[in-house]
């Protein structure tokens, strides 16, 4: 089957690429753009390493085909840092040793990113049910969900 | 040992591989490619157990794209024999045949063949290309049916072993083997209370994220590179170097970042088949498992049948313990109720102890090393005995726990005699815990268990380098899977006197370092840790004889003191202090680098132990379980990283929660795996769990000299028990059987109260 | 329990060194196969090695079996392929299956 031509943004950058119809995002964006940050778990939506938003919705990217996003506008884990600045999510997951074996914590970044985009002041269960869809096998979730909340009381405190 | 004051151990610095991992930077298994490489899949057995009467690769081998195809005819046939590889006591014969079935494939999901191709579509294209011709067999899935004497039989050579004298028909039942202290029917004559309870637990798997992933590069002269992600990279070449006839020195193995392993990733399966293809094809080949080959054809641990009793006085002196224990070792021998017997009741200080286990084959996956392999099934039995026990004579369970547990000098069943250990102190910190001490919510309950394992030291090879400007590179052999590098980095520093971040700690490949046994056993910290601190010590020691030579004093006029070199007295002269900076700095003209290094048989890991405390609440409608609190305490000898420690008892807790309310595998009647994918093995989510409290006891271990005890296994142990217990006593319904699932536990709260159900 | 002590059959070392006698213990399963049942033995041997190879003169074949697979504690502390650990006067010396984890 002839591939597909797609233009799409990532991280902010236009970008264009020929798509196997078959292949998904993930494939795509590990395979042929070289964002290996994105990580395949399982294949099926259930564990959340994947874990991109498309015009900012958080997805798992290996449910959704290269070919889907045409015109469209991913984020993954590598356009979470600006420029030399890490994220605060992604300072606060260090200081707070929110990662042990660190498979899960792009896809958790993603999400709890777009968590905070879309409600910067979430109670701890809201946390935990946001990132009911990314599955940390090492860490017990504490100190992730403790970074979310801590990140999010420190924008406050800015906000302020 | 003194308390000793340290600078750096006990603090929280950020880990060094922390941007690496924030950012997607950090390249796991998976993320390896070169140029040119192929694509390796393999094809499995539809079928639980069957001969395999012929192979046909030759339409597989003809599809264009596919550059290589390998079959069990291309790997040697090994010795029917316990041999070391990578420092492992392995059976080849039947690691040969779990990468790759031989005469029979013994579950589904059994590797029978492996392509590589020019991409997946074409290598998925030619799996179907293979024609095998299967007789399938009877097969036998649960220990209880493996273990009948009419059950179907996997390996015709096997002859119970531990049993005199040694049996001449073949059997499931690959080993028996037994300990015991005192006289347990004297024990039992003397109780004036006897229980006795069976129990049974389902397989789990490791559950990491990060599925199994490598990428072999084969070169025509023979030398052979290999990108893996693995709990042991020095155990991987030592497998493949042995399966496949190359020598150790030729084949260079680079551990990946590791996603996760919990034991499941100390032995091989994709690694020889990607060499194999490599090798005939003149090509890298990456291979890479799918969730679902992750399921069916890795891991788990074993699932068990088990039967514990209880002997007591009135007052809660146990006076006699006895137990059965018989664990699925999957498709080959090698379970681990070995280290499952001689946890079991290792927490308690009894006078008549008896233990028998069975080692059992079926056809299942072989197990792997999971957490505290074998500790957290028998803690399961006999934790909850012990809850039993406390129910019925009235008596708290930690008080209960305290009157009879293990302690300095305590002789375990098993032979040796404890020295210093923790569990005491621990069942005392519960006890006085805000947790324990808390009022239970209306309708919750709570349970308690304790946990034991052995914790191990073996090799460990590290070097510390001393760069130009007085800066410091550690340098180990062990894959970090959950914050080791920060932990050595740290007694580097603190033995060296200088800041945290001037150390930076690398893993270095197979070719690198000496060897080092696995990533496992809760022993990096320790292990490891002993090694660097001994390479820092010949810095050290280099530094000052150096200063000694510039000052032309004697060697021992001069003392190191945090991070330089000072005249040990104001009698030796009057010198400025040369610090390793300055030392590094004129390193060439006085000697040239300074480096340490150390290799060592790392003795001496002092034992764990832990106590869970947990509240839950039940829905007796749905039978659906909520962790309501939960607090785990832990004898961590000295908390190096403190948070990293209370990752690993939040990390294991959380586990062991799915373990007790949903993990199992579901098999079809022909013996098909049914649950094969996260949707369907249920391991928990954030929204299942509550905050893990911690508190840490730090009793040192004296051969340490930070007194480090492992600390990553025992927090796996007790929370099934915990929780059982709990429900427990929040229903009136003792689970006596794994996993106590929904439907399960809605069940059993249906049975023991049919009115309620009828209504 | 024999107490019978057959010495080291290998190099003793210096004079001076002191050979003491430990007791050693063994598996039950080990003790079956190899030592008519019994499980503890009274062994002279300066070294775990010494005691390997006096064991083995009195069980033929046991070293074997002692050296592959098992872990020694020597008074509670365990230790793994220890031959040249030291035993030290009135020990003991347990034998017990080698720990891997994971």
């Amino acid at each position: 089957m002839s591939k597909i031509h797609v233009s799409a943004v990532v991280n902010g950058e236009p970008i264009e690429y020929l798509c196997d119809p078959a292949h998904t995002l993930l494939d795509v964006l590990r395979d042929q753009l070289g964002l290996t940050g994105s990580k395949e778990g399982c294949g099926s939506g259930d564990c959340g390493a994947c874990s991109v938003t498309i015009d900012g919705r958080l997805t798992c990217a290996c449910l959704v085909l290269g070919a889907e996003v045409d015109g469209m506008s991913i984020g993954t884990i590598e356009g979470l840092a600006q420029g030399d600045q890490l994220h605060p999510l992604q300072k606060k997951f260090v200081e707070m040793a929110a990662l042990q074996c660190g498979v899960c914590t792009p896809g958790v970044l993603v999400a709890a990113k777009a968590l905070l985009d879309r409600n910067p002041d979430p109670s701890e269960t809201e946390v935990r049910y946001w990132l009911a869809g990314n599955l940390c096998r090492c860490t017990g979730y504490d100190k992730i969900i403790r970074a979310v909340l801590d990140v999010a009381a420190d924008m406050k405190e800015t906000a302020r | 040992m003194s308390a000793r004051q340290f600078k750096v151990v006990g603090t929280r610095p950020n880990r060094p591989d922390g941007a690496d991992k924030v950012t997607g930077r950090a390249r796991f298994g998976a993320d390896w490619n070169m140029p040119g490489q192929l694509t390796g899949r393999v094809l499995r057995s539809p079928h639980a157990h069957a001969v395999i009467e012929s192979i046909d690769v030759s339409r597989a081998a003809a599809l264009p794209g596919v550059k290589a195809v390998v079959t069990a005819a291309d790997f040697g046939e090994q010795e029917n024999r316990i041999v070391p590889a990578g420092e492992m006591q392995v059976n080849l014969r039947d690691v040969t045949r779990n990468v790759m079935a031989r005469e029979k494939a013994l579950y589904h999901g059994h590797a029978v063949a492996a392509v590589a191709a020019t991409s997946d579509a074409i290598a998925r294209d030619a799996l179907k290309l293979i024609d095998v011709r299967y007789r399938v067999l009877p097969h036998v899935i649960d220990v209880d049916d493996a273990m009948k004497p009419d059950a179907p039989i996997l390996h015709d050579h096997i002859r119970t072993e531990g049993v005199e004298p040694r049996p001449t028909v073949a059997s499931n039942v690959a080993k028996r083997i037994d300990f015991a202290k005192g006289d347990v029917g004297k024990g039992f004559a003397a109780a004036e209370v006897t229980i006795e309870r069976r129990f049974r637990t389902a397989p789990v798997h490791q559950g990491y994220i990060e599925p199994h992933a490598c990428l072999a590069s084969a070169a025509e002269d023979g030398q052979v590179q290999l990108w893996t992600t693995t709990q042991g990279h020095f155990q991987v070449r030592g497998f493949c170097s042995r399966l496949l006839g190359i020598e150790t020195s030729q084949i260079r193995v680079m551990a990946a970042e590791i996603g996760g392993g919990f034991g499941g990733k100390t032995v091989v399966y994709l690694e020889p088949l990607a060499i194999r293809l490599s090798q005939k094809a003149g090509k890298p080949v990456k291979m890479v498992m799918t969730r679902e080959e992750v399921f069916r054809a890795s891991g788990p641990t074993s699932g068990s049948v088990m039967r514990v009793k209880l002997g007591a006085t009135r007052d809660g002196r146990i006076v006699a313990a006895d137990a059965t224990f018989a664990f699925q070792a999957g498709a080959f021998p090698g379970s681990p109720v070995g280290p499952a017997s001689m946890c079991s009741f290792a927490c308690y200080d009894l006078d008549n102890i008896k233990v028998e286990g069975f080692d059992v084959v079926s056809n299942r996956p072989k197990v792997a090393a999971y957490r505290a392999p074998g500790a957290p099934i028998s803690a399961w039995a006999v934790e909850s005995t012990i809850d039993e026990l406390a129910q019925e004579l009235g008596i708290d369970p930690i008080d209960l726990r305290l009157r009879n547990a293990a302690r300095e000098g305590t002789k375990t069943h098993y032979g040796p005699v404890f020295n210093r250990i923790g569990l005491v102190e621990c069942l005392e910190a519960a006890k006085a815990s805000a947790h324990y001490r808390s009022p239970l919510k209306p309708g919750a309950a709570r349970g308690v268990a304790a946990g034991f394992w052995f914790n191990v030291g073996a090799d460990s090879s590290a070097a510390a380098h001393v760069g130009e400007d007085g800066t410091v590179t550690v340098i180990s052999g062990n894959p970090d899977i959950g914050g080791s590098r920060a932990a050595l980095a740290m007694m580097a520093a603190e033995e060296l006197g200088i800041p945290y971040d001037k150390v930076r700690p690398i893993i270095a490949d197979t070719a690198s370092i000496g060897f080092n046994f696995v990533t496992g056993g809760s022993r990096v910290t320790f292990a490891n840790g002993l090694a660097i601190i001994n390479s820092v010590r010949e810095v050290i020691g280099e530094c000052k004889r150096r200063a000694a030579k510039l000052w032309e004093v004697e060697p021992d006029a001069v003392v190191w003191e945090n991070g330089e070199v000072k005249p040990a007295s104001t009698n030796v002269g009057t010198f400025e202090p040369l610090s390793l900076a300055k030392l590094a700095a004129s390193a060439g003209k006085t000697g040239g680098p300074i480096n340490g290094h150390s290799q060592i048989n790392a003795q001496g890991a002092g034992p764990g132990f832990g106590v869970h405390v947990v509240d839950v609440e039940v829905d007796k409608e749905t039978g659906i379980v909520t962790i309501l609190r939960y607090t785990s305490v832990q004898d961590v000898g000295t908390a190096i990283h403190p948070s990293y420690v209370e990752g690993q008892m939040q990390g294991g807790a959380a586990q062991g929660i799915g373990w007790a309310l949903n993990e199992e595998y579901i098999y079809d009647r022909n013996g098909k795996l049914d649950n094969a994918g996260f949707l369907d093995y249920r391991m928990p989510v954030a929204s299942d769990l509550p905050m893990i409290e911690t508190i840490m006891v730090e009793v040192p271990n004296p051969t340490h000299p930070y007194g480090v005890r492992g600390v990553g296994e025992v927090p796996i142990v007790p929370p099934m028990a915990a929780i059982g217990s709990a429900i427990a006593r929040a229903t009136g319904v003792r689970m006596r059987d794994l996993p106590m699932s929904p439907p399960r536990l809605s069940a059993a709260l249906d049975a023991a109260s049919p009115r309620l159900a009828a209504e | 329990m024999s107490g019978t002590t057959q010495g080291v059959t290998g190099p003793v070392g210096p004079v001076t060194s002191r050979v003491s006698e430990a007791r050693v213990l063994v598996t039950p399963a080990i003790a079956r196969a190899f030592c008519g049942g019994m499980i503890e033995h009274l062994v002279e041997g300066r070294e775990i090695r010494h005691l390997v190879r006096a064991l083995d003169a009195r069980f033929p074949g046991i070293a074997a079996r002692l050296e592959e697979g098992c872990a020694v504690a020597i008074d509670g502390v365990i230790h793994q392929n220890a031959w040249f650990e030291i035993v030290p006067p009135g020990g003991e010396v347990c034998f017990i299956p080698a720990i891997e984890g994971g």
